[in-house]
């Protein structure tokens, strides 16, 4: 017997038995797995009723019993929610504050716009909490999270404004270290909004709130600044002001964490001599000047001015471009591509079906897993 | 390491190959030789991917019972699909994933050696302490449906049982340790059923 050839066969084989006619087994196995990232085994007593419900068109609550499974949260909420928390975007990092978050809003079934704005954090009971270092989500990382993560509330007592992953330790590593927190800005848009700075360029945005730091005429010419460092900063200095009570810092040997001030961190400010005539930051103030030309397919809604970042996390939240972000994000996780432009009518009716049924990410992954265009 | 040990191994590396292979056609745009990439192109599946390094940890958990995380896991791990796209998957990530198939099995096998024989997920026939030799081919058969129902949640064709029992005898002959033979027999048939494309896809 050559062995060559019995691999091959055997691997043919495998594809071709698979590819018939959607039973209701095959159809209930690929919910499971596509939701869970594991197999529906044949000795799982949850088998059948997933089956029976697909035998009588229940797709929605066979996907149910799938979330209900704690890979679920383990495995496929912990891998989606991992790059939105650094800024590597990478899903192959430790747990932290910020991907516990996304889990415990996701199992407790939480209006998801919370994880902008809300003053809670999830931890274990079983570990010491340490808001000062990863080392409580070390220790818990490989636990079974769906089961040992509990919600904790105020997220951090020396936060006098928490605003849930944006105050988060993890988020504050990543986006609030040093430099002069506008990273923490385009994060924001290019997590939540999945859009990147680049796409919201407007060189018709007043450039009254762009700092002293930006030099209006970089390299003698002053076109460079107005063609191209104007496009980005008016709109963004203008939103920066959010988190000008925020820095992260180090606040011993071996912690640090997110610190809030009651006034303007230093760095909002350096710099002054290079445009002195540059916007002053005095608090933590903001307005958004992204509204108008292509930025209005970002469907703000409510209050476009405020104070602080709570504000600030529920004006991105509410928008449009928020719920559409979510979507395509679990589209692309679940169905292994991204929706195109010509799928505009999927996109826009998932986005609705996630904003009626009250921002519940579960139920946005059950949604999507049952699409036509994804099972 | 054995000769036995290498086949298996060696084959195991092309059958993911020949996967690679596949599932690049399936993603579109390239050109379709082989009937076997038609149907799957062709198919009902509106979308097919991989199981990234997570998921392909969590199912072999899941389906083997065994929870192996120590620090050979976690340097698998490293290697494996960061994300489930069939365009990103790479030879070394589909090694990775061979070897940690591997891992899991070899521990997997161990566990069930030391359970009472009708507490055993898959060898429930097979008396360990005995030579290859008395392995009866009922017995054989018993494994390889086993293994298939555990990775592939259905009974095997006739095709596939044909092939992974020749595979056992294949790796029966050419094993140079008689003490290890049974063992490298089952590590064959564990590792190409959970490397192979069923059970990696998603």
């Amino acid at each position: 017997m050559k062995l060559t050839s019995v691999f091959t066969v055997l691997l043919f084989s495998v594809f071709s038995g698979s590819v018939g006619a959607r039973e209701p087994e095959e159809i209930a196995g690929r919910l499971f797995l596509k939701l869970t990232g594991t197999p529906l085994t044949l000795n799982d007593s949850r088998r059948q009723n997933m089956i029976d419900l697909v035998k009588v068109g229940n797709l929605k609550e066979a996907a149910r019993i799938a979330t209900a499974d704690n890979s679920f949260y383990n495995l496929t909420i912990r891998h989606w929610g991992a790059p939105l928390t650094n800024r590597a975007e990478s899903p192959a990092i430790g747990l932290n504050d910020a991907t516990a978050m996304i889990i415990g809003l996701t199992r407790d079934q939480k209006d998801f716009r919370e994880i902008l704005s809300g003053n809670f954090t999830y931890a274990s009971e079983e570990v010491a909490l340490t808001p000062y270092s990863d080392q409580h989500y070390m220790q818990i990382s490989d636990l079974n999270l769906a089961e040992v993560l509990t919600r904790v509330e105020p997220q951090n007592a020396d936060l006098s404004e928490a605003a849930g992953i944006l105050t988060s330790r993890a988020w504050g590593e990543a986006h609030l270290q040093a430099g002069t927190n506008r990273r923490a800005v385009e994060f924001t848009f290019r997590q939540f909004l999945c859009n990147p700075l680049q796409n919201m360029r407007d060189g018709t945005i007043p450039d009254t709130r762009v700092h002293r730091d930006v030099d209006r005429s970089p390299g003698g010419n002053s076109q460079t600044y107005l063609t191209t460092c104007r496009t980005c900063h008016a709109g963004m200095d203008a939103l920066v002001g959010a988190y000008a009570h925020y820095r992260f810092d180090f606040t011993g040997p071996f912690s640090s964490g997110v610190i809030q001030t009651s006034k303007v961190q230093r760095k909002y400010n350096q710099n002054g001599e290079v445009y002195p005539e540059g916007y002053v930051t005095t608090d933590d103030s903001w307005t958004n000047l992204f509204t108008e030309n292509q930025n209005k397919q970002l469907q703000w809604r409510g209050q476009l001015t405020g104070k602080g970042i709570k504000e600030f996390g529920r004006m991105i939240a509410d928008s449009g471009a928020f719920s559409k972000c979510m979507v395509k994000r679990t589209y692309s996780q679940i169905c292994h591509r991204d929706l195109e432009a010509s799928e505009a009518a999927v996109l826009d009716g998932l986005a609705n079906h996630f904003e009626q049924g009250g921002y519940k990410l579960r139920e946005l992954f059950e949604q999507v897993a049952v699409h036509p265009t994804c099972l | 390491m054995n000769n036995a040990v290498m086949v298996y191994r060696r084959l195991s590396r092309l059958v993911f190959l020949l996967s690679l292979l596949l599932l690049q056609s399936c993603g579109g745009g390239s050109e379709k030789t082989e009937p076997s990439a038609v149907t799957l192109a062709e198919s009902s599946f509106a979308t097919v991917g991989v199981k990234n390094f997570r998921q392909l940890e969590g199912s072999l958990r899941a389906v083997l019972g065994v929870s192996a995380m120590d620090d050979e896991i976690r340097g698998i791990l490293k290697r494996l699909p960061i994300d489930g796209k069939a365009d990103k998957v790479s030879s070394s990530s589909l090694l990775a994933t061979v070897q940690l198939v591997g891992a899991y099995c070899e521990r997997f096998i161990a566990l069930e050696v030391r359970a009472k024989s009708n507490a055993r997920r898959v060898h429930g026939k097979v008396d360990f302490f005995s030579p290859a030799s008395k392995f009866s081919a009922a017995a054989r058969q018993s494994v390889v449906e086993n293994y298939a129902q555990a990775f592939w949640q259905r009974m095997p064709s006739e095709a596939e049982k044909s092939e992974l029992l020749a595979l056992m005898t294949d790796i029966e002959s050419q094993s140079e340790q008689p003490k290890k033979k049974l063992w490298e027999m089952l590590m064959g048939v564990c590792s190409a059923t959970g490397s192979s494309v069923e059970f990696i896809r998603i």
